[in-house]
C-alpha cells in the first residue's frame, strides 16, 4: 500500500516537477546571463495565470492556444522591464538589488489583488477534464498536457541555448560579460533578451499551473520563492540544475501530499534547501557533474 | 586636513543629533494635544523606526542582509498571546520570555549560518527560508491559532499593557527608539562598532586585521533579534491580536528592512527617520485612496509601496541620512585628499 502511494506520488511529482523545472529555468537563466536576481519571477507567472484565466474566461480558448498569445507579450514585458528598470538597479549593491526586485513584486502582485481582489478563480478547460487510470496511478489530463507543454518548451530552450548563435551569445554573457563585450556582443541587448526568455517561460509555466490551480494575488510571492529555491537547490545559473531541483521538489511535494503531509510540504523543501544552503551551496548539480 | 575633515563630519552628525532630540521633545510635549489619529500614526511610525533601527544592526552596520526577523517579530507577539491564556501571569512576563527565547534562536540560527559562510543573497534567501517554514508551522498548529490568528483578551492594569488608552503606547515606543539610538550612538563609537565597519567593508580585510567576524556578525544578529522581539512583545499588548499573516509574514520584514534602507542603513538615526517616513507614506495612500472610495484601496497602496520601494533604492541607495552624511563628505573629498573617502565609510 505505501509502495503503490510513493509510486503515484513519484509518477505525478515529476509531471508537477517539469513544470516547476521550467519556471526557475528562466529565472536561473536571468540570473545567470544578466546577474539579476529577480524575485519578480513569481508576480509574472502569477499575471500569466491570470491572462490565460481572461483569456479563456471571456473567448472560450483552450488556455494552451491563449499561451501563443501571452508568451509573445510576457517576452516583451521582460524586455523592455529590463531595459528601462532592471538594468539601473545593477549599478546598486546586490544585496540592494534583491530589494529591488522584491519591490517589483509587491508591486506587481498587488496591482494584480488590485484588478481581481483576492477571490480564488479556477480555469476548468472541459477538454481537459478526463483522467487517466492505469492500475492504482490516477492522473488528471490537466497534469499530463501540463508536464507535456513544459516538456516541450524545455526542450525547445535547451537547443537554443546549446545550437543557435543567440544560444552561445547568452552562454558568452554568463561566462564573461567583459570579454563579451570586448568580443563585440551587445551586452545590455542579451541581458534584456535572458529577462524576456525567463518571462516567456514563466508565462509558459503560468499557463499551465492555471489548469492545475486556484489562481488568487499571494501566489506571486509563493511561486518566487519556489523559483529561487529550485534553482539553489539543483545549481544556480543551470539548466540542468534547474530540472533537478524541479523534479526532488515535485516529487517531496506529491509525495507528502498522497501520504496525508501535504500541508507540511513546502516547509520539508525549505528545509531540505536550507540544508543544502549550508553543506553545497552551489547546488546539488555539481555533486553530480564531479 | 584629514583632522580637519572628521571636525566637519562630527560638527555634521552633532547638527543631526541635536535636530532628533529637537524632535523628540517637541513629541513628547505636543503628543497628548494632538487628534489621536496621529498620534496613532506617530506610535506605529516609532514602532517601525524601532524596529528598522533593530533590523539595522545586522542588516546595516555588519551588512548582513537578514530576510527572517519577522521570526523574532513574532516570537514577542506570540509569547505575549500565549501567556494571556494563563491566569494571573501579567503579559508584561512575557517580555523576558520573548528575549531569552529569540536571543537563544538567534544564536543558534547565527552560529549555523555564520559556522557555514552564508553571504549575500544566501544569507537573505536563507533567513527568510526559515521564516517560511516557522510560517507554515504556525499554520498548522492549533495551540497557535492557525491563520486566524489568536485573540488577546482585554485584561486590567498596566501590567497587562492596559493603560485605559494609546498615548503611553506613543512614550514608550518613544522611550525605546530613543534608548536604541543612544545605544546605536555607543556603539558606532566602541570596538563593535569599528569591527563592524571593518566587516561591513571587506570582511577578509576585517579577518586579516584580527577581527573575529563570525562572531561580531552572531553578536549584532542576536542583539538585533532580542531588540526585534521586544518590539513584538509591545506591538501584541498595542493591537491585542497576533497572526501569521502579518506577524509572521515578509510584509513586517519588509518594513523594517525599508525604513532602515529609506533612512540609511549602518547610520545611527536613518532607520528612525526611514521608519517614520514609511509609515507615513502608508498612512497617506490610505487616506487619499479612500477619499476615491475604491473598494481595493489597501491592494493599490501597496502597489504603490512597492513601487515607492524600487524608486527609493534607485534615487537613495544609501538612504536620506546615509546621502546627507555623504554628500558633506564627497565634497570634502573632492577638494581634499584621498583619505577623505576612508573616513567616510
Amino acid at each position: 500500500m505505501l509502495l503503490t502511494l510513493l509510486l503515484v506520488g513519484v509518477v505525478s511529482g515529476v509531471l508537477g516537477g517539469l513544470i516547476l523545472a521550467l519556471l526557475s529555468t528562466g529565472f536561473n537563466l536571468a540570473l545567470g546571463v544578466s546577474r539579476v536576481v529577480n524575485f519578480q519571477h513569481g508576480a509574472v507567472v502569477l499575471w500569466a495565470m491570470y491572462a490565460s484565466y481572461l483569456l479563456w474566461e471571456h473567448t472560450g480558448l483552450n488556455p494552451y492556444l491563449g499561451m501563443l498569445f501571452i508568451v509573445p507579450v510576457a517576452f516583451v514585458i521582460g524586455y523592455f522591464l529590463h531595459r528601462w528598470l532592471i538594468a539601473r538597479s545593477l549599478d546598486t549593491p546586490e544585496d540592494s538589488q534583491i530589494l529591488f526586485s522584491i519591490g517589483l513584486l509587491i508591486a506587481f502582485q498587488y496591482l494584480a489583488q488590485f484588478f481581481f481582489s483576492t477571490d480564488a478563480r479556477s480555469l476548468t478547460e472541459e477538454s481537459l477534464q478526463h483522467s487517466f487510470i492505469a492500475g492504482p496511478i490516477f492522473l488528471q489530463y490537466t497534469q499530463i498536457v501540463a508536464a507535456l507543454v513544459s516538456l516541450v518548451v524545455l526542450v525547445l530552450l535547451h537547443l537554443m541555448l546549446t545550437r543557435t548563435n543567440l544560444g552561445r551569445s547568452l552562454h558568452a554573457c554568463a561566462q564573461n560579460p567583459t570579454g563579451a563585450r570586448v568580443a563585440g556582443l551587445n551586452v545590455e541587448h542579451l541581458s534584456a533578451v535572458a529577462l524576456g526568455i525567463a518571462a516567456a517561460c514563466a508565462a509558459v509555466s503560468g499557463t499551465a499551473l492555471a489548469t492545475l490551480a486556484p489562481i488568487f494575488p499571494e501566489r506571486a510571492f509563493e511561486y518566487s520563492l519556489v523559483a529561487v529555491v529550485v534553482s539553489v537547490l539543483g545549481g544556480m545559473g543551470s539548466m540542468s540544475g534547474s530540472i533537478l531541483g524541479g523534479l526532488i521538489v515535485g516529487i517531496i511535494i506529491a509525495v507528502s501530499q498522497v501520504t496525508g503531509y501535504g500541508d507540511l510540504a513546502m516547509a520539508i523543501v525549505y528545509a531540505l534547501v536550507f540544508l543544502i544552503f549550508l553543506v553545497r551551496p552551489t547546488g546539488l548539480i555539481s555533486a553530480i557533474k564531479r | 586636513m584629514l583632522s580637519k575633515l572628521t571636525d566637519s563630519f562630527r560638527q555634521q552628525g552633532a547638527a543631526l543629533w541635536l535636530g532628533a532630540a529637537a524632535v523628540v521633545v517637541v513629541a513628547a510635549v505636543a503628543a497628548p494635544w494632538i487628534n489621536p489619529y496621529y498620534t496613532r500614526v506617530m506610535t506605529m511610525g516609532l514602532l517601525c523606526g524601532y524596529l528598522a533601527a533593530s533590523w539595522n544592526l545586522i542588516g546595516g552596520y555588519a551588512g548582513q542582509m537578514s530576510l527572517g526577523h519577522a521570526l523574532f517579530f513574532a516570537i514577542g507577539s506570540y509569547s505575549v498571546a500565549l501567556l494571556a491564556r494563563l491566569q494571573d501571569v501579567p503579559l508584561v512576563a512575557a517580555l523576558p520570555i520573548a528575549v531569552v527565547l529569540s536571543v537563544a534562536l538567534a544564536w543558534i540560527i547565527a552560529s549555523i549560518c555564520f559556522r557555514y559562510a552564508l553571504r549575500g543573497i544566501y544569507f537573505a534567501v536563507g533567513t527568510l527560508l526559515l521564516a517560511e517554514i516557522a510560517r507554515i508551522l504556525v499554520i498548522n498548529s492549533d495551540t497557535l491559532g492557525r491563520s486566524q490568528g489568536l485573540q488577546i483578551p482585554a485584561m486590567e492594569g498596566a501590567r497587562n499593557f492596559n493603560f485605559g488608552s494609546d498615548l503611553p503606547f506613543f512614550y514608550i515606543f518613544l522611550a525605546m527608539a530613543v534608548a536604541l539610538a543612544l545605544f546605536c550612538l555607543v556603539l558606532e563609537r566602541c570596538k563593535l562598532g569599528y569591527d563592524l565597519v571593518a566587516l561591513r567593508e571587506q570582511e577578509e580585510g576585517a579577518q586579516a586585521l584580527g577581527v573575529d567576524t563570525n562572531a561580531i556578525k552572531r553578536m549584532s544578529f542576536v542583539i538585533s533579534a532580542g531588540l526585534t522581539s521586544v518590539g513584538g512583545v509591545v506591538y501584541a499588548g498595542l493591537v491585542r491580536y497576533v497572526e501569521p499573516g502579518y506577524d509572521l509574514s515578509l510584509t513586517i520584514t519588509l518594513f523594517m528592512v525599508m525604513g532602515a534602507v529609506l533612512g540609511g542603513r549602518g547610520t545611527a538615526l536613518g532607520p528612525f527617520l526611514g521608519g517614520v517616513v514609511v509609515v507615513i507614506v502608508q498612512e497617506l495612500l490610505i487616506t487619499v485612496g479612500s477619499q476615491f472610495g475604491t473598494t481595493s484601496v489597501s491592494a493599490l497602496a501597496q502597489m504603490i509601496y512597492g513601487l515607492f520601494f524600487v524608486v527609493v533604492l534607485l534615487v537613495f541607495p544609501r538612504g536620506i541620512v546615509g546621502q546627507l552624511l555623504h554628500r558633506r563628505i564627497d565634497r570634502k573629498a573632492t577638494q581634499g585628499s584621498v583619505g577623505a573617502t576612508v573616513e567616510a565609510s
